[in-house]
Parts: structure tokens; C-alpha cells; sequence
């Protein structure tokens, strides 16, 4: 269970997050909810250690992570755009993760994860694409895939639709949930839009400006 | 502020538009000018009776060592920035005379570049100074001469000619690299060579022998404070090398005739009664009398080392690149 | 509506055709004092034989390897020293970042002689001249070329692609070396070719700190033309400078990859940070430092006489006492004054019409073509170019070479390249519609250029000025072959001060040098 205990977040003088407080149960999905500005992103920075909190603290499991550098968190994170890496392959970009993982993968091993992966996600004739070539709903998925690569406690995603057209939009938001709940993995997701909150998440948790539950 | 800046650019302009050099024609009085190399350090109101006689003004440039004053001379030959030229030595005249530099040009004095030591030093030390070449490069005269580069310095071109002059063009490098291993210390110019790096002289290095001239002393003797009526420093006769000085009236100047007369003017008597005691070197002129501190102290060589100037213009390139690779490299 | 669209169209067209038109000028100015020169030296002097000559005479063997060496090194050396305070401004936010980062760059817009003599009035006596001078002069002069191109690229790299990595499992190390370095790295490579070919031409740190013994390609052709006379050795050298220059950009001009998004991330502010920010901090001072010290080591030195304090130095400046030794300093400095005002009032006008011929053109190879004629002189051996115009102009009615404006025709052919590149890109970046909207409100397209793209470029016109003044009043290589006695600079004084024994003539070279720094920061600051 991911422990959040009030949490503030200050950047350049200015409190973007205030005392905020959040709880999420093992293999459930949980949707932060709130307008623009309300520090929703900041909050999952702050999770994942990006961005370091000014007071409270983060724990995973009964375990203190606050002052954990990011690389040990195995926290995963989709971010809102452009976080692909441009000069790796897909598939080099989802086998990412996995070099870092203990014990060491053999490269049989990454290579039927990736695959596992790619299969998870629909695009298992991808793996040589090259990052510039694929449309703006194929990066999400290989977004979505390789954080979930690496086996991850907790999957962060920070509006991951957000750049989509309506269309497309509706089957990645219908596909990831369904992925989100065949792994049964931990998720926490930002959106603005309640209906897409309604369909993803077990619960909603809603924060308005300054962001206190 | 800015508004004022303008202005000033503009009168500075106008002061000093006139950098280069004058294309004056008239050739009644007016100025003249004489190039000459860095070490030109003549009596300061030497020219006065010049332009009292003549109604001519001599402006005094200096441009570099030896070598550079006769290349950029020599680059401009026929469009020159002077109307005359002091200092092109014996080493570097054929150059001159091949590259059309000059009108005219007559020999203007002579001096000897010679090994001067520190009296002093040999005699603290108990160790008989030095007399020949070959001895400098004894192990117990280790790690005591300075030298100039002689790419750089004329009397470290005439030091390494006095070498080749007196081993021949088959040994002289052998030398040289028994005098790197005996510790020799290269500097670029006299200056630093004599005024710093030598123990006799008023900078007090760590050398007691060092590439200098043969008129040196007395240089001692009349620069000395406190007073001293014995020069502190003696010079190794055998390794002088002959060094004759040409003052030549530059090709391409309008002012032909005034040229001629600060030529006249540079080897008549007045000025070349004044060199021994400025410039260190020895007058031309027969009727020129030797001051006595110069005639007692100084060393006019009888038969100096010297080399054919053809000889030296043709190989001086060739020679300077084994000195540097040898000495250098 | 047509109409309107056929007088846009006309407005591009007018001023494309005007721009061909007046960019004549500068051409014919880059074939006058560069093309015809060089090719001169090249046609009049360049034998096979002198270049088997350079290639079998070991002396000239051990100073291509010097040379050689030392720029490799120099470079390494620059690409270390610069890679904390690059990170710290790309990646970081924090106070005072403009004025380290202007501190940090601030050497490249001065001499290289006046770098040289602060490093050699930092350094122990016994360690004046050497190879140790000569890199820390390499590393402080350049490192404004790695600071400013890489962090340029550093900030274009989307900071979610590393957070990524590291929310994968990658330390701050693997996450550099597996995803920040490659979008980096041609900026990298680009910075290092630059810097390569500073420290391979390197002429006026070499004459001052490299004593008798260090000589580079540059300092050779310098030596080979003017102390001995050899013209032919000279030019074979200046061409094998050229060729290896040219191979050495051609291998490292950037390739633009990734950098097609182009968008400045905002960065971080350091203080939110406390973890890194000691990192940060520490990088910044260790910087400041290294590039501060020898400056403060130089002023001090200038105080320093006969091992007490005195300000004789600084009088004996104007006092009259250096000219015995033929340097008049109030005459350098009101001759550099001169002619950095007249590199300005003709380069920036010819920089002008080239950027607009090269921003209106439509076609790339045009640009393409501007960009390698306008180079080349940046490529070029500055001493080369000095001795090519010496020779060149020698016959009436051309007959300048002993003129004191083939000076300043040389530092402005040596300005031009990198005053277009100021004026280029901004003339380039300015959206069409804006000239458009000019047109239809009833500005004519000479008025439509006034009003739009002036008044848009006049703060890089100002930079570009700037920046032509600073070429002018640092250059010393073309300087050193084209001056003639009474036409002495402040850079070439101040090598000939620093070139003298004695403890006067010594210190009167920093307080000069020292002199000319104040006023370089003073009109800066208030710029």
C-alpha cells in the first residue's frame, strides 16, 4: 500500500502542494481528479521522488521511501508527453527498465518480456520502429509498456490521454484499464476529466486549488 | 556618456590618421625617417646638430630584433615606411642586397660577439675561466652559459656562426649537442640573456657566462653605480665572431638626398665618436676617436671568426633548422 | 484578397532581390581581402617541394605533432573542465546564473594575449613559459565555446525523457550516459571541433607562454615568413593547417538528429533542491575560480614591483618612461581604439546584407553556399591571412601593404563570419505574417523592413557590433604580420611588453593588460 502523509511540495517560494494526504490500496487503481494548477502533477513527481517534498513523507508498504532516490523507488511513470527515449527502438525502449533489475535478466529473459510486452499493448510487429515513426497513440502504449516493464510497485500515468483525439482516445482509455486490471497492478492516474476517471479507477479522489484532501 | 564617446573617436582620428607613413614629397627640411632595430639607443639630443644644420627632423622608429626589422623590410621592399634603415648586420645583408632593399648602403660600425664571464664567479670558485669554444663544453663549465635563440637574437645568430666558422659545417652540430648536454640555457634576446640571466651584470643570475659582445665591459664600467673603475666582467677573445653593421637608404623613399645626408651625418665624426659609448660598437671612421674607458676596456678582436655573407645567406635557413632541432626539440 | 496576396508575395520578392543586390558588397569584399590573398600566396609560393620539404625536416615533424597534441589535449582538457558548470547552467535554475555564466565566457571576447598574460602572472616563475600555461590558457579561453553550445542543446532535451530512465531504474550516471549524452552528444562533438581548431591555431597564447621551445603550425608560419625570410615553407605550412582544420569540421560539424523539436525546457530552481544543490554550487564556484583567479593574479602582478607594492606600473603606462624601449601605450590604445570603430562601421553593414540575402533566400544552397564563403575565413590562419594580403598588395595602384587600413581590412574579414552568424538566425526567425500585416496596414516594403525586421534585429545588431569591436581589439595574429612601427595595438603592445625582461616592463604589461579588461567590463556592464 502506497502511503502518502501530508505532503507539501514548495517550488520557488510558492506552496504548490499543502499538507496533502493520500492512500492506495495494493492492486487497485486510484484517479486524482482536479483542475489545472491544482499541483496534480506535482504530487506524482513527489511520489516518484522527481521532485522533493518540503515536509511529510511517502511510504511503500510500512517502508519510509521519502528520501529513496528515484532509481530505487520502482515507482513506474507515464508522463504527460515527450518522454520517450528518441534515439533507442521501441523495443530498445521497453527492454529499458529491464537492465536494471536484480537479480540480472538474461537476455533471453528481456527479450520474452519485451515481447510479453508488446503483445500486452498490441503492437507486437513494432519492436524496430523507430520512436519518430510511430503516431501519438502507439507512443502512449509504448509508453505505458515500458513502465510496466521493470515490474513496478506502483504505475504513476500523468494524463496520458491528454494529447489524443477524442476517438482514439476512448479505445486506449478502454485498453489500459483493461491492462491496468489484467496485471493487476497498483496505479495512481491525474486526470481533468471525470468520465475518463470513472471508467479507469476503482476510486476517485478529487483536489481542488491549494491541493489539501 | 555614449553621445561623448562619438566626438572623441572622431578628433582622435583625426590626431592620429596619420599612422602611416608620411608621403610627404617636398624635400626642403621636413622630417625623415629612420628604422632601426630595438636595441637603437643612441645619445638622446645626438640629433640635434643634424637638424640645426640641414633643417631636417629625424623620427626614430624601432621594429623588432635584427631578423624581423629586415623581413618586414624586406616584405615592403620599394614601398618602404622609412627613408632609411640602421642595423642590417654581415648576416643578413645578402638577404637585404638579393631582396632590393636598399639604394645604397654603407658599412657603419663593427663590434664582436664574443663569451663574456663574470670575473667574480671564477674567481669565488677557484676555476680558471674559460678560452675556447671547445672548453664551454667541459663538465666543469656545466650548466654556467646563457645564450639566445638565434632564430630570435642577432648575436645568438653570430654566436652559432662563430660555431660553424670554427668547427666547419661538418662538426658544428656535434658541438652543439655536447653543449645541450653540458647544459646550455637559451633565452630569445640579449636583454633577458645579459640583464637577467647573467650572474655579472646587474641582474645577478645564475649564469657567469654568457653570449654578449666584445665591448661589453666598459658598458659595465660606465654604467656601474656605484662607480667602478674596473669592469666586473672579461671577455673570451677566441670566440668572438666578426660583426660588421650596414646603414643603408631605403629603395623607393622620395627623400633621396636628405637620406644621404643622415647617412653622412651617421658616419661622420659626431655620431660615430658617440657610438662606443651608446651603442657599444666600433666607428668606421678613421678620424672617429675611441673614448678612453672603451679603448682600455673593450675587445676589438685582430682576427675575429667570420663566414662569407653569400655563404651565410644561402644556408642561414638550413643552419637555424638543425640549431632548433638539436636545441630545441 | 488577390491583391493583398500578390503585395505579400511582392514584399518577400522585393526584398529577397534587394538583399542579392546588396550582398555584391560584402562578396566582392570577401574576394578583394580573402580570396585573392590566399590564392595568391597559394599560386605565387606553394610547391611540391616545399611540401615534401615540411613533411621530411623533423623540426617541422615535432611541431605539427606539438601542435597536434596539444589542441587534442587542450580540447579534452576544455570538455572537463566545462562539462559541471554546463550542467549546472542547463539543468539548473539559481541565482546569480546570467552573471557566473557571463563570467565563465567573458575570456573569449578578450585577447588571447591578455588570457596568456594573466595565466603567466598566475604561474610560479619556473613554470612562465611551458605546456602547463599553455592548457590552462586553452581551457579558460574556450570554455565559453562548450558552456554556451552544449548547454544551448542541454536545454532543448525534454527533462521527462531522463526523469523517465530514472523512474525506470537508471542512476543519475546511467541516465546520463544512456539517455542525456546521446542528445548531447553532437553538440559535444560540434564544441570540441571548434575548440580543437582555436587550440590548433593557437598563436597568441603560444607567443607569449610558450617560450623558445613550444612552437605551433601558426607560430611556425609566423616565424618561417617574418625571422626567416622563408615564404615558401611558410605557405606549404598554412595549407596543411588549412586541410587538417577542414577534415577536423567537416568530422564534427553537428548533425541534427534530435533537435528538430526545438523548445527550451524551463529548468528547476536549485533551491528547491537541496540534495543537488551542493553539486550545483560547487560546480559554479570551482568555475568561477578556475576562470577568475589569473585575472586577479594579473591585477595584483601590476601592483608588484621589485617584490613591493607601487603603482609605478600603472604610470609608467603614460608617463613616457617605455618609450626608450619604442612602446608608446596612449598611441596603442587610441590606434586599437580606431580601428575597432572602423571594423565596426564596415563589417556590421556587410553582415547586415549577407543574413538578409541568406534569411530571404528561398532556396537552401544559397544559404548553404553564404555559410561556407563566410567560414572559410574563420578557418583560415589569421598570420595567413596577414602575410597573403602583405604580398598581395604590393603593386599600384593597390599598393596598401604598408597602410595602416589593410589592418583593419583584415580584422574585418576575420569579424564577418561570426557577425553573420549573430545577424542570421534572428533575420531568419521572423515570421512572415508580421511583414504581412505591415504590408496590408499600407507600409511600403522598404518601410515593411524598417519597421519589422530592423526593429526586430537591433538588439543582435548591437551584439554584433559588440562582438566586431572585441575581434578587432583582440586580434593579434594578422596584427602582428601587418603592423608596422607607430601602427602597434594594445594586444600586440602588450606582447612586446611581456616579451621584455625587467621588472618595470614586466609589470607594466599586466597594468596594461589589466587596464584593457576594466574597460572591456565597463562597456559591458553597461551594454
Amino acid at each position: 500500500m502506497l502511503d502518502v502523509h501530508n505532503i507539501c511540495v514548495v517550488l520557488g517560494g510558492t506552496p504548490i502542494v499543502q499538507d496533502f494526504s493520500l492512500q492506495i490500496p495494493t492492486g487497485t487503481t486510484t484517479a486524482l481528479v482536479g483542475p489545472s494548477g491544482s499541483g496534480k502533477t506535482t504530487i506524482l513527481h513527489a511520489i516518484c521522488g522527481i521532485t522533493p517534498v518540503t515536509s511529510g513523507s511517502v511510504s511503500y508498504d510500512g517502508r519510509d521511501i521519502t528520501n529513496t532516490p528515484i532509481h530505487q523507488r520502482k515507482i513506474g511513470m507515464v508522463f504527460q508527453d515527450s518522454d520517450l527515449f528518441p534515439h533507442l527502438t521501441v523495443w530498445h525502449n521497453i527492454a529499458f527498465g529491464l537492465a536494471f533489475v536484480t537479480p540480472r535478466l538474461g537476455a533471453r529473459a528481456v527479450a520474452e518480456r519485451v515481447q510479453e510486452l508488446l503483445a500486452l499493448v498490441g503492437m507486437e510487429t513494432f519492436g524496430d520502429r523507430r520512436i519518430d515513426d510511430l503516431s501519438g497513440g502507439e507512443q502512449r502504449r509504448v509508453a505505458l509498456a515500458r513502465a510496466l516493464a521493470p515490474w513496478p510497485h506502483l504505475l504513476l500515468l500523468d494524463e496520458p490521454f491528454s494529447a489524443l483525439d477524442s476517438a482514439l482516445r476512448l479505445r486506449l482509455i478502454a485498453d489500459i484499464g483493461d491492462i491496468l486490471s489484467a496485471t493487476r497492478t497498483t496505479a495512481l492516474i491525474v486526470t481533468h476529466d471525470p468520465a475518463e476517471a470513472e471508467i479507469l479507477a476503482t476510486r476517485t479522489v478529487s483536489i481542488s486549488s491549494p491541493s489539501t484532501t | 556618456m555614449k553621445r561623448k564617446i562619438i566626438p572623441a573617436i572622431l578628433i582622435a582620428s583625426i590626431a592620429f590618421g596619420s599612422c602611416s607613413s608620411g608621403d610627404t614629397t617636398i624635400e626642403s627640411g621636413g622630417t625623415i625617417k629612420l628604422l632601426a632595430y630595438d636595441a637603437f639607443t643612441p645619445e638622446p639630443e645626438i640629433f640635434t646638430s643634424f637638424t640645426k644644420e640641414t633643417g631636417i627632423d629625424v623620427i626614430v622608429s624601432l621594429g623588432g630584433d635584427t631578423g624581423t626589422l629586415v623581413s618586414k623590410a624586406l616584405l615592403t621592399a620599394g614601398t618602404p615606411e622609412a627613408d632609411v634603415l640602421w642595423g642590417v648586420d654581415n648576416t643578413l645583408i645578402s638577404r637585404a642586397i638579393d631582396g632590393k632593399l636598399f639604394e645604397s648602403y654603407e658599412e657603419v660600425d663593427t663590434a664582436a660577439v664574443c663569451v663574456n664571464y663574470d670575473k667574480d664567479y671564477f674567481a669565488k670558485n677557484d676555476i680558471a675561466p674559460p678560452v675556447t669554444l671547445m672548453d664551454l663544453a667541459l663538465p666543469i663549465y656545466k650548466d654556467m652559459l646563457v645564450i639566445q635563440n638565434p632564430v630570435t637574437s642577432s648575436p645568438g645568430l653570430a654566436f652559432m656562426l662563430a660555431t660553424i666558422s670554427k668547427f666547419g659545417v661538418n662538426d658544428w652540430e656535434q658541438y652543439w649537442k655536447s653543449l645541450r648536454a653540458n647544459g646550455v640555457k637559451i633565452v630569445d634576446d640579449w636583454t633577458s640573456a645579459y640583464t637577467v640571466e647573467f650572474s655579472g651584470s646587474s641582474g645577478k643570475g645564475k649564469y657567469p657566462l654568457v653570449v654578449s659582445y666584445g665591448s661589453s665591459p666598459p658598458a659595465e664600467v660606465v654604467y656601474s653605480d656605484p662607480p667602478v673603475t674596473e669592469p666586473p666582467t672579461a671577455v673570451m677573445e677566441q670566440t668572438c665572431f666578426g660583426q660588421i653593421e650596414y646603414a643603408g637608404i631605403l629603395r623607393g623613399t622620395k627623400k633621396t638626398k636628405n637620406a644621404q645626408k643622415l647617412i653622412d651625418f651617421l658616419t661622420g665624426k659626431i655620431f660615430q665618436e658617440s657610438m662606443p659609448l651608446t651603442l657599444f660598437v666600433v666607428p668606421v671612421n678613421p678620424d672617429a676617436v675611441l673614448p678612453e674607458v672603451f679603448s682600455k676596456f673593450a675587445v676589438i678582436p685582430q682576427n675575429p671568426l667570420t663566414l662569407d655573407a653569400a655563404d651565410i645567406s644561402s644556408n642561414r635557413v638550413a643552419w637555424l633548422d638543425t640549431w632548433t632541432n638539436i636545441m630545441l626539440r | 484578397m488577390d491583391k493583398h496576396h500578390a503585395a505579400m508575395k511582392q514584399t518577400l520578392a522585393t526584398l529577397r532581390r534587394a538583399a542579392l543586390v546588396s550582398s555584391v558588397l560584402p562578396a566582392a569584399w570577401l574576394i578583394v581581402f580573402y580570396v585573392f590573398p590566399l590564392g595568391n600566396i597559394f599560386s605565387r609560393a606553394l610547391s611540391i617541394d616545399a611540401f615534401t620539404d615540411i613533411l621530411g625536416n623533423s623540426g617541422i615533424r615535432h611541431v605539427l605533432w606539438f601542435t597536434m597534441w596539444q589542441a587534442l589535449l587542450s580540447t579534452a582538457l576544455t570538455l572537463i573542465v566545462a562539462f559541471p558548470i554546463t550542467w549546472a547552467c542547463s539543468r539548473w535554475q539559481f541565482t546569480g546564473q546570467r552573471f557566473v555564466i557571463g563570467l565563465a565566457t567573458a575570456p573569449f571576447v578578450l585577447p588571447t594575449v591578455i588570457v596568456a598574460a594573466a595565466v603567466r602572472a598566475t604561474l610560479p616563475q619556473q613554470m612562465s613559459s611551458g605546456i602547463t600555461g599553455i592548457l590552462f590558457a586553452h581551457v579558460i579561453f574556450n570554455l565559453a565555446v562548450v558552456v554556451r553550445i552544449v548547454s544551448a542543446r542541454w536545454q532543448q532535451a525534454p527533462p521527462n525523457t531522463a526523469a523517465a530512465a530514472r523512474t525506470l531504474g537508471a542512476s543519475a550516471w546511467k541516465t546520463f550516459w544512456l539517455v542525456t549524452w546521446p542528445m548531447i552528444r553532437s553538440a559535444v562533438v560540434g564544441a570540441a571541433g571548434i575548440v580543437f581548431m582555436f587550440c590548433f591555431t593557437s598563436f597568441g597564447v603560444i607567443k607569449i607562454l610558450g617560450g623558445p621551445r613550444y612552437s605551433t603550425i601558426e607560430v611556425e608560419i609566423f616565424t618561417r615568413a617574418v625571422q626567416f625570410g622563408d615564404i615558401n615553407t611558410a605557405v606549404a605550412l598554412v595549407l596543411l593547417q588549412l586541410i587538417v582544420i577542414a577534415i577536423v569540421l567537416g568530422l564534427t560539424a553537428p548533425r541534427d538528429e534530435f533537435g528538430k523539436k526545438i523548445r527550451v525546457h524551463r529548468q528547476s530552481h536549485i533551491r528547491d533542491y537541496p540534495r543537488q544543490r551542493r553539486l550545483v554550487l560547487a560546480s559554479v564556484y570551482a568555475t568561477v575560480l578556475f576562470v577568475g583567479t589569473p585575472f586577479v593574479f594579473m591585477f595584483v602582478s601590476s601592483f608588484r614591483l621589485h617584490h613591493r607594492w607601487s603603482i609605478n606600473a600603472w604610470r609608467h603606462l603614460f608617463d613616457g618612461t617605455l618609450d626608450s624601449i619604442g612602446v608608446d601605450v596612449a598611441r596603442a590604445m587610441s590606434n586599437s581604439l580606431i580601428f575597432a570603430t572602423l571594423t565596426v562601421a564596415i563589417t556590421v553593414p556587410l553582415a547586415l546584407c549577407l543574413a538578409c540575402a541568406s534569411a530571404y533566400s528561398s532556396s537552401p544552397s544559397v544559404r548553404r553556399l553564404i555559410a561556407i564563403f563566410v567560414g572559410a575565413p574563420l578557418a583560415t590562419s589569421a598570420v595567413a591571412l596577414g602575410l597573403g594580403m602583405i604580398i598581395t598588395f604590393d603593386q599600384s595602384p593597390i599598393n596598401w601593404r604598408s597602410h595602416w587600413f589593410l589592418l583593419v581590412c583584415a580584422h574585418c574579414t576575420i569579424a564577418l563570419p561570426l557577425a553573420l552568424r549573430v545577424l542570421a538566425a534572428p533575420l531568419q526567425s521572423i515570421p512572415a505574417t508580421l511583414r504581412d500585416s505591415a504590408r496590408t496596414l499600407g507600409a511600403s516594403p522598404l518601410q515593411t523592413w524598417r519597421k519589422i525586421d530592423l526593429a526586430i534585429i537591433k538588439r543582435p545588431l548591437l551584439i554584433c557590433a559588440g562582438l566586431c569591436a572585441a575581434v578587432s581589439l583582440g586580434e593579434f595574429g594578422a596584427t602582428s604580420f601587418l603592423t608596422r612601427s607607430g601602427n602597434d595595438t594594445i594586444p600586440t603592445t602588450i606582447a612586446r611588453l611581456l616579451g621584455r625582461p625587467g621588472d618595470i616592463v614586466q609589470s607594466s604589461g599586466y597594468a596594461l593588460a589589466s587596464l584593457f579588461v576594466l574597460l572591456i567590463v565597463g562597456v559591458m556592464s553597461r551594454a
